[in-house]
């Protein structure tokens, strides 16, 4: 089981600062609509991208039952 | 009165085949012992031996009953403690290598989400960010749930390994006590032994272990989702602990009483039985009680073998994955302190319960082994001071 999701924790974290960033500058052009489309769209990439290290948790709490 | 008169004589021509064998021979330990040597060689034992030795990867000296033996016939220690404390640094060494690899994960993880929450805090809103930190913690908790899973499972190997030893070194050992004419004592022995060590272990193992992980799951889940659950960790925890220290203080009672009782039984019994022997039988029945004390008291020093064998086995079993624990303690506070300043307090918070309950389990596993320890040390010395 692959363990250290460091490619994917920095695809996270890059996603999350363009997203952030992204949807700063449409709220700055007053375009707080498009904002919140920017944020959510950044937030489904996210937990997209982190569904196998959820499904790795998930799998570690249920498996713990020694 | 037919048969008494036929065991009479029975047992006047065996105490004579005694006698000649002691006059034709020396009574030195090597010959009486030959043939309880060899049996216990041969027992189940020795091939447990090799699989306690298998599990400290050769760093530590290998044990073996028969250099134990000839250790102690020397007058000296069967192991040099330079020796053992090579070994014990050649293990801790080997964790310490092992486990910077997590260290260095842990850490670069934690400084890359403390990264991404400095650089949202120019933003004025963090929506985004909060999820990035979340799937960044949630990669920080896989590698340590991990570690901390593959550590309670080499806890509960090491106490299984350790119902192994006792449960294949009891047999031999009560064998040797009848030998040195502690017969009460193995008979009390035996039974009180056998029950104690499993349910000590059944204790450690399916209450224990699993209150320490679900409470450690609980802490990092509870962080994560963001409601209280460390309330519940901590009461998992204070009963993981409660049950090791209820099961020690009631363990070290039984142990005393019995440990108490059985050689005051023996000694009676064993005078009593010499005083016969000396009083009417007559001509050999002195012969007899004198040889017997010299079978007995070579017998001794098999025992005390066998029983240094046990101490120093329980020693082996406990000091791999305590050491390991210790390290890995070690890793998880070095890194909460490290990412303290920088890092979210989720991060710390988390790193901090996994080193909490990583210290729980290393009690847990310590109090598993002082137990076993003490009753190897009862067992060991049981059968003293019968014939003093």
């Amino acid at each position: 089981m692959r363990l250290l999701y460091l490619d994917v924790v920095l695809r996270v974290i890059g996603i999350a600062y363009l997203a952030e960033f992204a949807a700063q500058v449409a709220r700055d052009a007053g375009e707080g609509a498009l904002a919140q489309k920017v944020e959510l769209g950044g937030k489904v990439l996210i937990l997209v991208l982190a569904v196998p290290i959820v499904g790795a948790l998930v799998q570690l709490v249920l498996g713990v039952g020694l | 009165m037919k048969v008494l008169a036929a065991g009479l004589l029975a047992g006047a021509l065996l105490l004579l085949g005694i006698g000649a064998a002691r006059a034709a021979a020396p009574l030195t330990p090597a010959a009486t012992l030959s043939p309880a040597y060899g049996a216990v060689q041969s027992s189940p034992l020795s091939s447990y031996l090799q699989e306690v030795n298998k599990e400290t990867s050769g760093s530590l000296p290998g044990l073996d009953i028969g250099q134990v033996i000839a250790g102690m016939a020397h007058g000296g220690g069967p192991y040099s403690p330079s020796a053992l404390a090579g070994g014990v640094w050649r293990l801790l060494a080997g964790d310490l290598l092992s486990e910077s690899r997590l260290l260095g994960q842990l850490l670069a993880l934690g400084v890359i989400a403390a990264l991404l929450e400095l650089l949202a805090e120019g933003f004025e809103r963090q929506e985004v960010s909060r999820f990035g930190t979340a799937a960044a913690y949630l990669a920080l908790a896989v590698l340590a749930l991990d570690a901390f899973y593959q550590a309670a499972q080499l806890v509960e190997h090491s106490v299984g390994l350790m119902v192994g030893l006792m449960q294949s070194i009891l047999p031999v050992v009560t064998t040797l006590l009848v030998g040195v004419g502690a017969v009460m004592t193995a008979g009390l022995f035996h039974p009180l032994m056998i029950v104690a060590i499993n349910v000590i272990a059944m204790l450690v193992r399916s209450l224990v272990i699993p209150a320490l992980i679900a409470g450690v799951v609980l802490d990092v889940i509870g962080q994560l989702a963001g409601f209280k659950l460390s309330g519940i960790a901590t009461l998992l925890r204070q009963v993981g602990l409660w049950t090791t220290g209820a099961a020690l203080t009631l363990f070290v009672g039984l142990i005393a009483v019995y440990g108490a009782a059985g050689p005051v039984m023996d000694g009676v019994a064993l005078r009593s039985g010499k005083f016969l022997a000396n009083t009417f039988i007559p001509v050999v029945g002195k012969l007899f009680s004198d040889a017997a004390e010299a079978v007995f008291g070579s017998t001794y020093l098999l025992k005390d073998a066998v029983g240094l064998v046990g101490l120093l086995g329980v020693a082996y079993i406990v000091v791999v994955p305590l050491l390991k624990l210790l390290v890995l303690i070690l890793v998880f506070r070095l890194a909460a302190a490290v990412l303290a300043p920088i890092g979210g307090k989720s991060i710390v918070d988390a790193l901090n319960a996994f080193a909490t309950s990583l210290a729980h389990l290393a009690m847990a596993l310590g109090a598993a082994g002082i137990m076993f320890f003490l009753s190897m040390t009862i067992v060991f010395a049981a059968g003293r001071g019968i014939w003093g």
